[in-house]
């Protein structure tokens, strides 16, 4: 389970919401440029939850389905 | 008030909480109100106020509310779910607690659902309980009123021991992932609140990885139902998401329904059988399994029912979701093909009724200890078994710890600080950032996901597959030593791969040990629940350095429900609302003439009425009908009813006009009774209506059915006199059938 973010640098406000919102530390906060950078994209679980609550609307988060892939049987 | 690390080594304070989701935020804020001078330092590995799992479910909480049973509840959980491994006494504690503690969450702050007049705005589940619902925002208000009161909070900041000074917890250990900084915590009582060990298998509780149960276990303290971190739901298995209720319209590739293959009646939540049954098609080449959306409301509803109330932040969430799906995942269809989703869930910190674990200093709350705590017994946390007591569970541990901590952070002093425990943790924590590459964590993970996801190790156990099992971990275990990381976020990496992989050996030890089958946990090689030898909990700990599993017998003598008692579910009595306007006899005749006017009777609920034998002519006795209808939240059913003679009811009644509704199986035995019984009031009538459950019938549901009943009766003013009066144009007594059910006409009838 991994994910492709988008991040559009040009509309983004450099607010911080999306670093403070992720839970398994993918993004964090580029201090020089005031603004996210996407640190550890492979750690993405694609919960959406930086996407959702960005007010520029400026992240897009492209799942890898599906989000388990070890085989039960 | 957010305390960003610089470079201090050292926090003092009265009382550390480890882990700032929903139960961390609930201890600290009810210690403050507790008591205010007592410093509260709340630490998470991630941002408090949106981390931890609270925010990424559904947003339910299980409650017992105003028409359900607390002891009706209890009998069925001790039954159905904890198969008396429940601790009887918390679990009562719990029921007792749930409702108040919806409420004080809404006093914090949190949105929860309430009605007009105030009250909480639940749903009421067919099974004797209800789910409350809050929006997905609640960690926010959550934080502010923790700031308010001057808890501290420190982000970022993953915690990897506890340290002990004379048998004594002293405070923690950890590191900021942001700089790589080395955090010692100096407390008199330590909270662990940072949620049970889903193996990193699940995505949206990814970093659920058993932090807190592998501080607690490596620091000494007693493990308590582990073998019950197994859990397994149905999943899209394009998307890999959850289907909440799916299990109930499941089919194999033949088109055969495995849903009543697998499952007896209804379910509370996905059972056991499913799980085994849906890898039994499987491998028996019958696969692969799909659910059939349009085949049943059942599974749909369960989704839909989390968004009957207004909460943006869910339906945001929900939404967003789906688009994504539309979007990037497989094309829609009605018929999906599903997969077991393993999600694991082991919580198994031991815990006593104050959430004190067996190491003085140290609590246990939320989902750390939600198994451990064995209120819930055989079964893991949710999503397992009892949807919404999650997040109930975690606010009630919160209230139930706090007073104890705040006395013990007022009688105890300050602990002194060992700086060779401090030195000898630092070199260990920060261990893989000296290796030159080795071992992977993200390597290690997968390798103990590939061990508990397999149905064989994690479900359809026996003694070999098992003993397969733990040293498949053992063999990761063996190259812990050789994990490596590049900077803090891989390090936190590796000491996560460390507790997933502690926490599964500390499950398969414990479903080793329990040779039985109970509740969550089948063994193939002891397929039977064992109460002669197995009213026990097993124990796992640490004994220098070696893991040691122990049993325990239950105090099932203390307890109020044993097995073997039959169950004793109380009559649930409904005194309707005076019917104005509807005279006794149109109640009679309605009884022999329900197929004139069914769905006007509950237009919501009824949907199909037939006559299987139809009342003799002039008669009641012997009518049997099958009638369809919806009860609540539950989806339609048939149900088999004869009409039976009040005179041989044995419950007591009073009222002239009666009847008996026995709902029988297709043998005729009977598991439920209604008596009706009315007579003439000044207005119409006055009628009240009892149910007796007879036998084990585990879907009791008295409060669901005292409203479908109260609904059904109510809505007699509607339509009865209208109806009644159209068909007396009728005169053929086969066709219009009359009958007088007072008690006169039925002594004065021939036998």
């Amino acid at each position: 389970m991994s994910a492709s973010i988008e991040i559009n640098r040009d509309e983004c406000t450099g607010c911080g919401t999306c670093v403070e919102a992720c839970f398994v530390d993918v993004m964090r906060w580029d201090a020089a440029e005031e603004k996210p950078v996407v640190a550890y994209e492979q750690d993405c679980v694609w919960c959406f939850t930086c996407e959702i609550n960005c007010p520029a609307q400026c992240i897009n988060i492209i799942p890898q389905m599906p989000g388990q892939q070890v085989h039960p049987y | 008030m957010t305390e960003e690390i610089k470079d201090p080594t050292v926090f003092d304070t009265d009382v550390l909480i480890i882990g700032g989701g929903f139960g961390g935020l609930a201890a600290a804020i009810r210690i403050k109100e507790l008591s205010p001078e007592t410093s509260v330092l709340l630490v998470d590995k991630q941002t408090i106020g949106w981390g931890g799992k609270a925010n990424k479910g559904a947003g339910v909480l299980w409650v017992l509310a105003p028409g359900d049973e607390v002891d009706a509840f209890v009998d069925f959980h001790v039954k159905n779910i904890g198969v008396y491994l429940n601790d009887q006494e918390l679990l009562y504690a719990m029921a007792h607690e749930s409702y108040g503690a919806a409420q004080k969450l809404a006093d914090w702050g949190v949105r929860v659902m309430k009605t007009p007049e105030g009250a909480l705005d639940v749903s009421h589940l067919p099974f004797g309980w209800s789910l409350a619902a809050a929006d997905l925002d609640m960690m926010q208000p959550l934080k502010a009123k923790a700031e308010k009161l001057g808890v501290r909070l420190l982000n970022k900041t993953q915690v990897v021991d506890v340290l002990k000074l004379d048998g004594r917890i002293t405070g923690a250990a950890g590191f900021s992932l942001l700089d790589g900084s080395f955090a010692a915590f100096n407390s008199k009582a330590t909270i662990l609140a940072n949620g049970d060990c889903d193996f990193g298998v699940m995505r949206m509780w990814a970093n659920a990885c058993g932090d807190g149960i592998a501080a607690a276990y490596n620091a000494g303290a007693e493990m308590r139902n582990a073998e019950f971190g197994n859990f397994y739901d149905v999943i899209h298995k394009g998307t890999g998401i959850p289907i909440v209720f799916g299990f109930n319209a499941l089919f194999n590739a033949q088109g055969e329904n495995i849903s009543s293959k697998y499952m007896q009646g209804p379910q509370p939540d996905i059972p056991i059988s499913i799980i085994l049954g849906m890898e039994k098609e499987v491998m028996e080449g019958r696969g692969p399994i799909y659910i059939d959306l349009a085949e049943s409301a059942k599974p749909s509803e369960g989704g839909a029912g989390i968004f009957r109330w207004d909460r943006p932040h869910v339906k945001a969430l929900f939404d967003h979701e789906f688009a994504k799906v539309r979007q990037y995942g497989p094309a829609p269809a009605n018929r999906i093909e599903v997969s077991l989703g393993f999600t694991g869930e082991l919580s198994a910190v031991r815990v006593d009724g104050e959430m004190r674990t067996t190491l003085p200093g140290l609590w246990a709350i939320g989902d750390t200890s939600y198994a451990g705590s064995a209120w819930a017994g055989a079964t893991e946390a949710p999503p397992g078994r009892l949807r919404g007591s999650g997040l109930m569970n975690a606010m009630i541990a919160a209230l139930l710890a706090a007073p104890s901590v705040a006395r013990h952070s007022k009688e105890t002093s300050p602990p002194v600080f060992d700086d060779r425990e401090i030195a000898r943790l630092k070199e260990k924590i920060f261990a893989p950032l000296n290796r030159g590459r080795g071992y992977s964590a993200a390597e290690a993970i997968r390798s103990i996901q590939e061990v508990v996801v397999p149905v064989k190790y994690s479900m359809r156990r026996n003694k070999v597959t098992l003993e397969e099992a733990l040293s498949k971990v053992a063999a990761v275990q063996e190259r812990m030593s050789e994990l490596y990381a590049e900077d803090p976020h891989g390090l936190a990496k590796c000491h996560e791969a460390s507790c997933i992989a502690l926490c599964a050996e500390i499950g398969f030890r414990a479903a080793l040990a329990r040779t039985e089958s109970r509740g969550w946990h089948y063994r193939e090689d002891y397929p039977q629940r064992d109460d002669e030898n197995w009213l026990r909990w097993i124990i796992v700990k640490k004994i220098e350095n070696s893991m040691v599993v122990t049993t325990e017998p239950i105090p099932i003598e203390r307890y109020k429900i044993k097995p073997g008692q039959t169950a004793s579910v109380p009559d649930a009595v409904v005194e309707h609302d005076e019917l104005i306007g509807v005279s006794p006899e149109m109640i009679d005749w309605w009884w022999v003439n329900m197929e004139k006017g069914y769905p006007l009777w509950e237009p919501n609920d009824h949907k199909s009425f037939v006559w299987e034998v139809p009342p003799p002519v002039g008669g009641y006795l012997g009518a049997i009908q099958i009638a369809e209808e919806k009860m609540g939240p539950m989806p339609p059913m048939k149900i088999r009813i004869r009409w039976d003679d009040p005179d041989k009811c044995p419950i007591p009644r009073t009222y002239e006009h009666a009847i008996v509704a026995s709902g029988i199986d297709p043998d005729g035995k009977v598991g439920a009774m209604i008596l009706h019984e009315w007579e003439k009031s000044p207005r119409g009538s006055r009628m009240r209506s009892t149910m007796r459950f007879l036998g084990p019938v585990p879907p009791a549901l008295p409060a669901i059915w005292k409203m479908h009943d109260r609904a059904e009766v109510s809505t007699f003013t509607k339509f009865l006199p209208d109806l009644y009066r159209l068909w007396q144009a009728v005169k053929d007594p086969a066709i219009n059938r009359q009958c007088s059910l007072a008690k006169s006409s039925r002594q004065n009838r021939p036998a």
